[in-house]
């Protein structure tokens, strides 16, 4: 079931930075960093990371049960120490994301993350690829065979 | 130019989905004369809106309709509302599709006398045979326009066909090509050529490859005796008091419920849905649903034994340039059982982006599926080439769709549910499949092989299928229900076993063989 979250109750903060509707801006900048953990690009700017937040916080926007789950599972994961997230070396922390593998809190941070990052467009240069084609004339000359590492005589 | 029929038309052929079988079977009746109407749950989405990019492509086309899932398969567990990947729209899953249309073997089609009896499987032999078939084949290829045949020529091996071509030479496999493909190489029936746009899955934008919304619907409705009806989702199939159908209700895009009558109902609506609209219509006459005297109505699931596996090189691939699937590896396509296993299975290549290649590797058995161990597989996309397993799975009765007891879909029809276990067979296939995937890559010097097995199906198969006698199927080797003689199941449903090869070419060839029976049938008034 969806409910409109009151915002009172998760005291939403709108940072200026990162516009979030619901989540806390320390709550989402404990998500950009547990996402950080949980899927490492070293090289990749927060900024990325924060798309997958906002994405997580429009949806808890719609859904009472899925703010919860975040809420509830961010304050289990740092029950885990005692210590505040911030302060834990990376090691500590991958410790703590592996120990709560198997809750639907860590699953559905997973399942959101694999959804969102790798479907942004303005990540896939990073990797890449070179996406939609179609208005360019696809990649019949644009390299759809110029690998050079097999020689033709092996075909 | 296209035309509409009446509700109370009781002379038309009505299909149920447009897609391989139901737009093929449209387009072949209408060609004939025969006035005809289809049905499409879906929306019509001409191709020009089509998205080159995957995940808005699988919002846009699939079918996302809630669905329940059960058994041991992975989907049970990470996937049950979504158990399928096919499509809700016009053309339906020809929409979305590889393009790889491969024939059947002649001893496919005799699967339970070639592979004995197998414990736990329901295998039976085809009603047909492949001599019956092959005109049907021929007509199918011409009307699709696949490499190979017919005197059109190959594709050219992209990136991806490259990288398994090479490995599959020092292997010492001898049938590696670009296979047979239903995507032009050169302009062809008003078509153009292949621009090598990456994106054959998701759409037709460029035109290239046939679909049932590029070709055969367009073709059926010029001849002024086809009617598509889109955004008309069919509850059940009504009959008279001899038992005879005689017409269809659905809702329309509005809400509002309709009753269209019918001389012949033909159902196409994928393995899924075929099975589920059968089993929706039960009346006091049919308890257990329609055509469904043998108990096999929704039974014998089938969905390919597939898997993927990926190889990483030292050496850039950019995979992702080129069509999806261009690449077939045919050694293995053949029954031998000193393999540990009976069927065979075929290695084509396949690329996803980085958005479906994430998804696709998180259920990999070889990765994690988060943490560095992902990330440093993701951080070198453009040194991967990918291929997909596809081979031929077991019949078990057990594997089956059902209506689900419970819950209730947006016009309060139960929704299905889709139950699947792999057969012992099924795994030792999957596993010599993996291991001699991942030695194609090795071959060309792979830093890493990851395998992963199958998500959601796109081959789904087997649910109304035929036999030779009434109690072992659903209908006979025309697709005509064993039970009522004015209904016919005119998709994968009705696929007796599954073989290695990909099914649309021989649901396009039953449909065309199928077209020609109904009509003769219709002359002779036995219908």
């Amino acid at each position: 079931m969806s409910h409109p979250i009151k915002t009172a109750d998760t005291g939403s903060v709108a940072s200026p930075d990162h516009n979030y509707r619901c989540l806390r801006a320390e709550l989402a900048e404990q998500l950009v960093s547990i996402f950080r953990i949980m899927f490492p690009h070293d090289t990749l700017p927060d900024e990325f990371y924060q798309h997958v937040t906002r994405k997580l916080d429009e949806k808890v926007a719609q859904d009472a049960d899925l703010m919860r789950l975040v809420t509830e599972g961010v304050d289990v994961l740092n029950d885990q120490t005692g210590f505040a997230w911030k302060s834990l070396s990376s090691e500590i922390k991958l410790q703590v994301l592996e120990r709560l593998e198997q809750t639907p809190f860590f699953k559905r941070l997973r399942s959101d993350f694999l959804g969102f990052f790798y479907s942004n467009p303005a990540i896939w240069s990073h990797f890449g690829y070179e996406g939609p084609s179609n208005d360019r004339g696809g990649y019949l000359h644009r390299g759809f065979n110029d690998i050079n590492w097999i020689k033709k005589e092996e075909l | 130019m296209p035309r509409t029929f009446d509700l109370g038309d009781d002379t038309l052929v009505v299909i149920i989905g447009s897609g391989a079988g139901g737009g093929t079977l449209g387009n072949e009746l209408a060609q004939k004369g025969v006035r005809t109407l289809i049905l499409e749950a879906g929306p019509r989405i001409e191709r020009e809106k089509h998205i080159d990019d995957e995940r808005q492509s699988l919002a846009q086309l699939a079918w996302l309709d809630k669905r329940a899932a059960s058994g041991s398969w992975w989907v049970a567990k990470n996937s049950p509302n979504f158990p399928a990947w096919i499509c809700k729209v016009v053309g339906g899953t020809t929409v979305h599709w590889g393009g790889g249309c491969l024939r059947f073997q002649e001893d496919e089609f005799r699967a339970k006398d070639v592979y004995g009896d197998i414990p736990g499987t329901s295998l039976l032999n085809w009603p047909l045979t492949l001599a019956e078939l092959e005109p049907y084949y021929d007509k199918a290829e011409d009307k699709m326009g696949v490499t190979g045949t017919h005197g059109i020529p190959l594709h050219d091996a992209d990136n991806n066909q490259i990288v398994m071509a090479a490995g599959a030479r020092k292997v010492g496999y001898k049938e590696c090509s670009t296979g047979n493909m239903a995507i032009n190489s050169r302009p062809r029936d008003g078509r153009p050529a292949t621009i090598q746009d990456g994106f054959c899955f998701q759409g037709i934008r460029s035109n290239a490859k046939w679909s049932t919304l590029n070709s055969e619907i367009p073709k059926g409705e010029a001849t002024g005796n086809l009617e598509v009806r889109p955004e008309c989702h069919v509850l059940k199939i009504e009959h008279d008091a001899y038992g005879k159908a005689t017409g269809v209700v659905y809702v329309d895009k509005g809400g509002s419920h309709h009753r269209q009558q019918a001389r012949i109902v033909c159902v196409a609506g994928n393995s899924i849905e075929t099975p589920r609209i059968l089993l929706n219509s039960a009346s006091s006459k049919y308890a257990d649903g329609l055509a469904n005297s043998s108990g096999q109505v929704g039974k014998n699931y089938m969905r390919h034994t597939s898997g993927n596996v990926w190889g990483v090189f030292e050496k850039p691939v950019r995979m992702h340039r080129g069509n999806t699937m261009a690449g077939c590896i045919k050694d293995e396509r053949y029954h031998n059982p000193n393999r540990g296993f009976v069927g065979g299975y075929f290695m084509q290549t396949e690329h996803l982006g980085p958005s479906f290649l994430a998804l696709n590797l998180a259920r990999s058995i070889d990765l994690k599926g988060w943490g560095l161990d992902f990330t440093r597989v993701m951080e070198v996309y453009e040194y991967m080439a990918g291929m997909w397993l596809v081979g031929e799975d077991m019949p078990q009765k057990t594997n089956c769709v059902t209506l689900h007891p419970t819950e209730k879909d947006q016009f309060g029809v139960p929704i299905p549910n889709v139950h699947c276990d792999d057969h012992a067979n099924d795994i030792a296939m999957r596993n010599h499949a993996y291991e001699r995937g991942a030695s194609v890559y090795d071959a060309v010097g792979a830093t890493r092989t990851i395998r992963v097995p199958p998500g959601p199906t796109t081959h789904n198969l087997g649910t109304c299928r035929q036999s030779a006698r009434p109690e072992d199927g659903v209908c006979n080797r025309w697709g005509q229900t064993h039970d009522i003689k004015n209904l016919f199941i005119s998709d994968g449903s009705q696929f007796t076993t599954a073989s290695a090869a990909n099914p649309t070419l021989t649901i396009v060839a039953l449909a065309i063989r199928q077209a020609d029976y109904i009509a003769d049938q219709m002359v002779k008034l036995r219908i």
